[in-house]
């Protein structure tokens, strides 16, 4: 196996499985994240003095009880809907469809879908590695030669994009962009 | 560079009448401020031309930007892009059938068909007329109700202010279009959101996670930009999309004007529709979109070419879509309730300059009202302009491939974040939001509820304990006023409407 393939290995690995659990798991995932969060601040709620907890209790345990619906319907209820909209929902559409019996076309969705992501958290850590000068003209340079593969457009929108940023931010606004780590 | 743009001055407010239009119409035609209305215009028409970067998203970018300036230069700029925006989504939706925000959905029904046959131009120039003239009967018709605002606010004690902004919070539950239980979690996930940091009654700290950053709270405008611009540029980017090749536009610009002259009793009628939409709160403007739209074709003598490229079609769709602007600001400045996505990220902004929303406003803040007018009146006038100019030359726009365009929002959202405070945990705490946002997109849970909530869960709690103070601990103070009861049944029917709505779809 060559180098590059040992590199990209775990990305595929990681996008196999993000491909095969199905959405209904996500989604999952998701509310007890939410349930995770509520449950927490309502346990610091119920220590807090006077007035202060008032609120939070109110509305922590509504929610508490509506995720917990939620996640009853998202579970076991599945492929029922639920849901109200009209001429306008259907045509703005909504998002996301369920991975089992996943088409090709879904499987690429899924896959473009991890490398945005993978893209966004490439630009954060390259702004606190490198700083937001230099981070932010790496990245928008890679991201265009890497998707367009036009690596005059790349230096075009570079180069305006870091002298607006620089006018605007820096000159204009006296912003001290920081530095970053390295 | 003129000091009011760059130094943290004091707000000029007012009250009065007379002196709210003289500041109002001093800052406007401040030459530089005037420029920035031009620019953040042009700005907002080009975002709006770019289907899934419409004008919320547009407004969250400029609030980093324009958070140093005078509050109320900051809101006259975003104002001026609401304007910009509204009609740059009908260009889209026009020449490539993919609307630029959801409120031009109903523009492409006729708008397309007709840049097919090679109308184009006859559909834009409708689209650029009826959109300017609609916003500006939705304007006047605003300030013909503004005395009545006046007086109604001077009504709002704290009770009745805690019932306002429990009705804002109720909206969540009108404003779905999906799944009410969903967007209930939206809302109250939010208003858990807005509990972080030092209480307002008590003095202490809630919810901080033992560090010193949340003591503030969670920050609204990592939150926005992250939900929104970032949200949506993972979005725009996985979908691979978009911006396809446009048809060309042939001529036909007069004759778009005169179809609206022609249908001046619809455009009308349909302006009227929208504004009234727009005074709901959260009902938007798809709704008021569609249901002008629908409305042409039911009073149409004939309705056979409706869908197939009618004129009618983009004019009532059109107008209805920038009338609302005007009707959305009675509930957005008169009460504090956003009324649309965009006037939520509006509201936001207040609070960022310390300008409180709602009653209190037009008894404080009234130049704010003008000049967000005057903003709406000069940015729709010359999106009109430019519409019936330079339609060929804006579509071009649309055919900039997205992988060029999604970093250069990443990358101005996440330095706008850090702008602010230039902490750079905001960077981070904008990119954990931003997919915390997509995951709520694809799972259908509203982000404009948590919008909503942020901003109003503080004011809900803050005037709830300052009504118990005040009338010492009597509960008696939230329903002892005919007022009171008055908005607590609004409130009722708010909630109990959704419910309404569907159980008599499914037995009626």
């Amino acid at each position: 196996m060559n180098a590059p393939t040992m590199a990209i290995t775990p990305l595929k690995t990681a996008e196999n499985y993000v491909e095969k659990v199905p959405k209904r798991y996500w989604e999952t995932m998701f509310l007890l994240v939410l349930l995770g969060y509520t449950s927490h601040l309502i346990t610091q709620a119920l220590h807090l003095s006077g007035g202060a907890g008032l609120f939070p209790l109110m509305v922590g345990i509504p929610l508490f009880v509506l995720i917990f619906l939620q996640l009853i319907l998202t579970t076991v209820f599945v492929g029922r809907s639920f849901e109200v909209g009209g001429l306008s929902s259907r045509i703005t559409g909504a998002l996301g469809d369920d991975t089992e019996g996943m088409t090709g076309a879904a499987k690429a969705n899924h896959r473009r879908e991890f490398t945005s992501i993978l893209w966004v958290g490439v630009l954060l850590c390259l702004i606190w590695l490198a700083g937001f000068l230099a981070g932010v003209t790496l990245f928008v340079f890679s991201f265009i030669a890497v998707n367009e593969r036009d690596f005059r457009r790349a230096v075009v929108v570079t180069v305006s994009l870091m002298l607006s940023i620089y006018v605007l931010f820096v000159e204009l606004l006296s912003l001290n962009l920081a530095g970053g780590m390295l | 560079m003129d000091p009011i743009l760059i130094e943290p001055i004091i707000l000029q407010q007012t009250g009065d009448t007379g002196e709210a239009i003289s500041i109002a119409l001093n800052t406007i035609t401040n030459p530089t401020n005037f420029g920035l209305v031009l620019l953040a215009t042009v700005l907002g028409l080009i975002l709006g031309v770019l289907p899934g970067l419409g004008g919320p998203i547009g407004i969250a970018l400029l609030i980093p930007i324009t958070f140093r300036m005078d509050g109320n230069v900051a809101i006259m700029i975003m104002a001026a892009m609401l304007g910009g925006t509204a009609f740059g989504g009908s260009i889209s939706a026009i020449l490539v059938n993919t609307p630029g925000d959801a409120p031009n959905a109903a523009t492409l029904l006729d708008g397309y068909p007709m840049a097919r046959d090679g109308r184009g131009g006859e559909a834009i120039a409708a689209s650029a007329v009826s959109s300017g003239a609609g916003a500006i009967v939705g304007i006047l018709l605003f300030l013909i109700t503004i005395p009545f605002i006046r007086a109604l606010a001077l009504s709002f004690g704290p009770p009745q202010i805690f019932w306002l902004a429990l009705i804002g919070l109720a909206t969540i539950a009108v404003v779905t279009r999906g799944s009410v239980l969903k967007d209930l979690i939206a809302g109250a996930f939010g208003l858990m959101l807005s509990f972080h940091g030092l209480n307002a009654v008590t003095g202490g700290a809630r919810f901080t996670l033992d560090t010193n950053y949340l003591l503030s709270g969670i920050p609204l405008i990592p939150l926005v930009i992250g939900l929104f611009a970032i949200a949506e540029v993972i979005k725009l980017i996985s979908t691979g999309s978009t911006i396809s090749k446009s048809e060309l536009v042939e001529g036909g610009v007069l004759k778009g004007i005169r179809s609206v002259m022609e249908n001046k009793w619809l455009f009308l009628r349909s302006s009227i529709i929208g504004w009234c939409i727009g005074v709901i709160p959260g009902a938007g403007g798809t709704v008021a979109n569609f249901l002008a739209y629908i409305q042409a074709e039911q009073t149409a003598s004939d309705s056979s070419l409706f869908g197939k490229g009618d004129i009618r079609g983009v004019i009532a769709a059109e107008s209805a879509n920038d009338a609302k602007d005007g009707g959305t600001m009675i509930p957005t400045l008169g009460l504090g309730i956003p009324g649309s996505a965009s006037t939520a990220i509006i509201l936001g902004a207040f609070v960022i300059h310390g300008i409180t929303p709602g009653p209190l406003l037009f008894q404080e803040n009234l130049q704010l009202v003008f000049i967000i007018v005057f903003a709406l009146i000069i940015s729709n006038i010359l999106t009109s302009a430019i519409g019936l100019i330079s339609a060929n030359i804006l579509v071009k726009i649309t055919r900039v491939p997205i992988t060029s365009i999604a970093p250069v929002v990443l990358a101005v959202a996440l330095i706008g974040s850090f702008a602010i405070r230039t902490n750079f945990t905001d960077v981070i705490l904008t990119v954990g939001f931003g997919l915390f946002g997509y995951v709520m997109m694809k799972y259908s849970f509203s982000r404009v509820a948590v919008i909503i909530a942020m901003v109003l869960g503080p004011i809900a709690e803050a005037n709830f304990h300052r009504s118990l103070q005040i009338a010492h601990g009597d509960y008696a103070a939230f329903y002892s006023s005919p007022f009171s009861l008055l908005l607590i049944l609004i409130g009722v029917l708010v909630l109990v409407s959704p419910l309404y709505q569907k159980f008599s779809h499914r037995f009626l």
